[in-house]
Order: structure tokens, then sequence, then C-alpha cells
């Protein structure tokens, strides 16, 4: 799929196409760098609107995926320079700690505080431990499709996910979750 | 809170169901590109790299500068002069204000000047 397909409606068909086959990729990859979805979403809505416009503009994009993936990582580091990123109401794990005031299962408070803790231990570990994390296990990548995504070799995939989880592992022992004896 | 041994496929589950629960529910269409799509049908690609920057809104105020000025040369030439002052139109003639002659202070006034001034030679 290059540059601009020859008619409106090929145009907007191959746009929906692009959006089906990478935008959770792009979602992928903007969550893993500021661990919030709201966020991630917005970052896909304005990376394929962005490529609307190039094709618009007759701009030609020889590898519309690779393309996305690249604003989606611009548009996430322009977030951290943003105003409201420094001056925001509330850091996101601020937020994350609002309870809700309905009443819920033991199971799901158990799981919400474990997943509170993950999200806090994810925020620590280093963002290209979280790109890792976050193909594997949002998307159920294998370490082929990781590694294209991410323009590295297979075996430097498996190399980083092992260390990711370790280190994962290790922060979250060290926050309070003990092996079982 | 208990991270279990052995726990690569436990750590593998809690990390799957950490991450899909992050991902939305349901996940939104495509950005609505129509409006973007209707304007590129209007302008073809071949001319719009060159086409002038002559938008609707130019049209609109360029037409309506050269109406003002349009309209401002023709009243000008439309007024008639006498004596190089212009008339009253007739809708307002005969309104302007003036005093009557034996009312108006300056009509004999023959200016003198100061004794001082015919002196000097």
């Amino acid at each position: 799929m290059n540059a601009i397909p020859p008619g409106n409606g090929e145009r907007q068909k191959d746009f929906e196409t692009l959006y089906l086959a990478h935008s959770r990729e792009v979602w992928a990859l903007a969550y893993a760098r500021w661990m919030d979805s709201d966020l991630a979403l917005d970052v896909v809505q304005e990376a394929f609107m962005r490529l609307w416009k190039q094709w618009e503009a007759g701009e030609e994009i020889s590898n519309p995926r690779a393309w996305l993936l690249r604003v989606a990582r611009n548009l996430a580091e322009d977030y951290a320079k943003s105003a409201f990123r420094r001056n925001g109401t509330q850091p996101p794990q601020m937020l994350y700690g609002v309870q809700s005031s309905e009443r819920l299962p033991i199971d799901k408070l158990e799981q919400d505080e474990l997943f509170a803790q993950l999200h806090a231990v994810m925020e620590e570990l280093p963002t290209d431990d979280r790109d890792i994390l976050t193909l594997r296990y949002a998307l159920d990548y294998d370490a082929n499709q990781i590694a294209e995504v991410l323009a590295i070799k297979v075996t430097a995939v498996h190399m980083r996910l092992s260390r990711a989880r370790q280190r994962l592992a290790e922060r979250l022992t060290e926050q309070g979750m003990r092996e079982n004896p | 809170m208990n991270l279990p041994n052995d726990s690569h496929d436990e750590m593998d589950r809690i990390l799957s169901s950490f991450f899909k629960a992050q991902m939305p529910a349901q996940w939104p269409d495509a950005p609505s590109v129509s409006a973007s799509r209707s304007s590129a049908t209007i302008v073809p690609a071949t001319e719009r790299s060159t086409a002038p920057m002559f938008t609707s809104s130019r049209v609109s105020l360029a037409a309506s500068v050269a109406i003002l000025i349009g309209s401002c040369w023709y009243l000008s030439q439309s007024v008639p002069t006498q004596n190089g002052l212009p008339q009253p139109s007739s809708l307002i003639r005969g309104s302007e204000a003036t005093l009557p002659p034996d009312r108006n202070p300056m009509k004999d006034h023959i200016p003198v000047l100061p004794m001082d001034l015919k002196m000097l030679p």
C-alpha cells in the first residue's frame, strides 16, 4: 500500500484497513510510554488523522506502518513536553488510586490492587521494557512480530523480554509481593 | 497478595490479564475523515499544489473592498458642486443651519489694526 491510492473511495478503504491492522500497535507503543490507555487512544486518533492529511496533501508514504509508529512515538514524546503534562491536574498514579464509591466484590478488589501495583511498578521500568511487555501481553505478539514492530532482531526480543520480566518480578517482590512458601 | 513459585506461567497470566484490562473494551472506529474527504473531492490532487490561495473568504473580502471603493467613487462623482462647494442633497435642502443677517455678529465686523502696528515702517 503505497503513497496515495488512486481514488477517494479506495483511499478511504485503505485508511480503514490500515487502522484495523495497526491501530492496536500504535496504541501499544503510546500506552507503553505513558501507561495511560485514554492518552494512548488519543495518540492513535491523532496519528491516523495525520496520516490521512499527509495523503490528502499528496505526500508519499512508502511504509505507512513504520510512519504511524514513528508518529505515535513522537506524539507521545511531545506530550511529555506539553504544558498539560508538566502542569496537569494530577499525575496518573494519583488518579489511579481514586476509588469508586461502588462496593466491589473481594476478588475484584484484589485484582484492582494487583493491577494498581503492577501499574506502579511498570511505570518504573524502562520504556524499552514496557514496549516489549505491552506488545507481548496486550497484543499477544510473538517474538517475530515484536521484532518487526520494534525493528530489532528476534534474539534481541527474547533477551529483552526475559530481562523485562525479570526486572518486573524483582520490583514486584520489592514492592511487597512475596513468593509462595 | 502472592506471586506463586515457578511463576512464569502465572506471571504470563497476570500480565496478560493486566494488559488486556488496560485496552479499551470496545475498540473505537477509525477517525472520521468524511469532512476532509469531501474537500479532497472538490480540489483534485493535480490542481491542489498549484491552486492559488483565493479561498472563498478571500474572494468575498476582495469583492467587498471593491464594492466599497466603487461606491465611494460613484458618490463623490454624483454630488453636484457649485463654486467648488458641494451642494446639499435634495433631501436636506434648506435644512442647513444659518443665522439671519441681522443677527450675524460677523456681518459688519471690520478688523482694525492696533495703533502700534500702524506706526511701524
